[in-house]
């Protein structure tokens, strides 16, 4: 399992940090979960990078096209926390 | 060589050749799925008895409405079998662009998977719909293999429609014939002589697909396509360990992209081609120090020269160069001309439009012959009358023959790797009630790239002064109307837009505003 700087599963901690990655890899924040990845101008790219560092610094696979396919921000946190309650 | 694929000058021939010669090598590979030469050219057969009987023929074109998979691959050799040419359309298209494009190609029958079960899904078109059994179900279709005669076709048949991006506000259909692909991929050009292993990722709409699956599957080698719409870094790991992918073509910003988030995720691999934008110095560098081994290949080519014009390998001393990674020497089928006021320009390091001629070239734009004399002129060159594509590109080549792209002399820019008339997205921004006027720009991003689209625009108000369209609005209305790439990233709505000193509109300005970090959504 790929070391996480956060401890354990507090879904705050993975709000905090798909935004901020969010927010890192698009330049477009500071952001709310109701915003949308594609209303900021995401890109597929972008959704590349975010979905590769969300894998590194939460442990969990997430696809670009699961990030595309979300209506918001709050769609992608819920998808990553599922993910890392289930691992 | 007439029996050998560099002496076919068709695409269905010359994968029949490697059916016939080794009909158990793998041709196509997808999670456990595996196609062998003997299957993919069976299935092939069997599509096109199904789409001739339906009308498909030498000179016509049959519109392609599939995601990238094995059956894709079977149905568009099929078409060709047929005799006539295929155009790839993205199922993810909105239904007017779909609707638009077989307006263009005005087709005989359409391949649509799933048709019978949703008839919409190329909205009311009248034509017949021919859907190949589902997927998963491949041998199925083989098994309907039928021995059909030769059809009457030579290498200058139209083969391949793509479609690009035009400053008139409508895409333009690019017709290729099969000499276009079969004179790069038939023999001679190095990274694919020895029948590679290689990824299929790029969509099918896009020339990196003839790339990826003609390049390998006319000299016997294999196409392994990912799950997944995106191909990610540690995906091309696995099918290196898994599959022995041993080559892989990425746009050079997604290459960047996997050399900044995982730079040993090319490790054991052959070659790796990019193109299709700027190549970056310190990342070509820095894959060159990291990866000394795998050859690294830069090319350049607009679709219009099918693929590639020119490519070479990145060498270390590329690196070192002041006018960037240079895009190569001319590629099997094709020659290189800079002209300057339309003659040929003579001087080493003379800049020049950059202009190819040979069996690469395409045969023109389908319903468009204005333009097609226009960008595919006969020029006389060496006294010898010549047809030549005009790229609109700048460039130069240096002591070595090794030509330089300089930049564009017009407004089109490349958007991850695909290419945009920002003239084309302006129009449709146009069309859209309450716009008044709009501009659009490419965002800057590093090393000359461009990131996305910007649109900036005015609007009409309502009688209490009320702005009518929000930005928001505007972008989800572009959305429903054109394909991904050329929906703006950015759209932001001003009260006038700004004028140079000459009173045109000021563009560079309007860049600038977006060079700004945190650029409030706001006025400028």
């Amino acid at each position: 399992m790929p070391a996480s700087h956060l401890s354990g599963d507090d879904p705050q901690h993975t709000d905090a940090l798909v935004l901020s990655i969010v927010d890192e890899v698009t330049g477009r924040g500071p952001l709310r979960p109701t915003d949308s990845f594609y209303d900021i101008g995401g890109t597929s790219l972008d959704a590349i990078r975010i979905c590769l560092r969300v894998g590194r610094e939460a442990g969990v696979e997430v696809g670009p096209e699961d990030l595309l396919g979300c209506d918001d921000l709050a769609d992608f946190i819920a998808l990553v926390s599922a993910a890392r309650t289930d691992r | 060589m007439s029996t050998g694929p560099a002496g076919s000058p068709l695409i269905h021939t010359a994968v029949e050749y490697h059916a016939a010669r080794t009909p158990d090598a793998v041709a196509l590979v997808r999670g456990s799925v595996r196609v062998t030469y003997a299957e993919l050219d069976a299935a092939a057969g069997a599509c096109a008895t199904a789409l001739e009987e339906r009308g498909a023929g030498p000179g016509g074109f049959v519109p392609v409405v599939m995601p990238r998979s094995p059956a894709l691959v079977a149905v568009l050799l099929g078409v060709l079998k047929t005799g006539a040419a295929y155009a790839v359309l993205d199922p993810g298209w909105p239904l007017p662009r779909l609707r638009a494009l077989l307006g263009l190609l005005r087709p005989r029958v359409a391949v649509a998977p799933g048709a019978a079960d949703a008839p919409g899904a190329l909205g009311d078109w009248a034509g017949a719909v021919w859907s190949p059994p589902p997927e998963g179900e491949f041998g199925r279709l083989a098994e309907r293999a039928t021995r059909r005669p030769g059809r009457p076709v030579d290498g200058s048949s139209p083969a391949t429609v793509f479609f690009t991006s035009g400053t008139t506000g409508r895409p333009k259909a690019v017709v290729s014939g099969h000499r276009a692909t079969t004179s790069l991929f038939g023999g001679g050009f190095a990274p694919f002589a020895s029948g590679p292993t290689m990824i299929q990722a790029a969509p099918p709409t896009w020339d990196g697909f003839t790339l990826e699956t003609w390049g390998p599957l006319l000299n016997g080698g294999t196409c392994v396509l990912p799950d997944g719409a995106y191909l990610m870094p540690g995906t091309l790991r696995g099918l290196a360990d898994e599959h022995g992918v041993d080559t892989v073509w990425l746009t050079a910003s997604l290459f960047h992209l996997f050399l900044d988030e995982d730079p040993g995720c090319f490790q054991g691999l052959r070659q790796v081609l990019t193109g299709a934008e700027r190549l970056s110095v310190p990342r070509a560098r820095a894959f060159l120090e990291r990866h000394p081994t795998t050859a690294l290949t830069n090319g350049y080519g607009p679709v219009e020269t099918c693929v590639f014009a020119t490519a070479r390998r990145v060498r270390s001393a590329d690196c070192a160069t002041t006018t960037g990674i240079p895009i190569g020497v001319p590629v099997p089928g094709r020659r290189v001309h800079l002209l300057t006021d339309g003659r040929e320009a003579a001087a080493p390091g003379t800049a020049g439009e950059i202009c190819v001629s040979g069996e690469g070239l395409a045969l023109g734009y389908l319903g468009d012959p204005r333009l097609t004399a226009e960008r595919f002129p006969v020029l006389p060159l060496d006294g010898v009358p010549t047809r030549v594509y005009r790229t609109g590109d700048q460039g130069f080549l240096d002591g070595d023959g090794v030509l330089h792209f300089l930049g564009r002399g017009d407004r089109q820019v490349k958007i991850r790797g695909h290419r945009v008339e920002p003239e084309e997205v302006e129009a449709a921004a146009r069309d859209v009630s309450g716009v008044r006027e709009c501009a659009v720009v490419p965002v800057p991003g590093e090393d000359e790239s461009h990131e996305g689209l910007a649109l900036f625009y005015t609007q009409e108000k309502d009688a209490d002064g009320a702005d009518r369209l929000d930005a928001r609005t505007l972008r989800r209305t572009l959305a429903a109307a054109l394909p991904r790439h050329l929906v703006p990233e950015r759209v932001h709505s001003r009260e006038r837009l700004p004028l140079t000193a000459s009173g045109k509109l000021d563009r560079a300005a309007l860049t600038d505003s977006l060079r700004r970090p945190d650029h409030p959504e706001g006025d400028l």
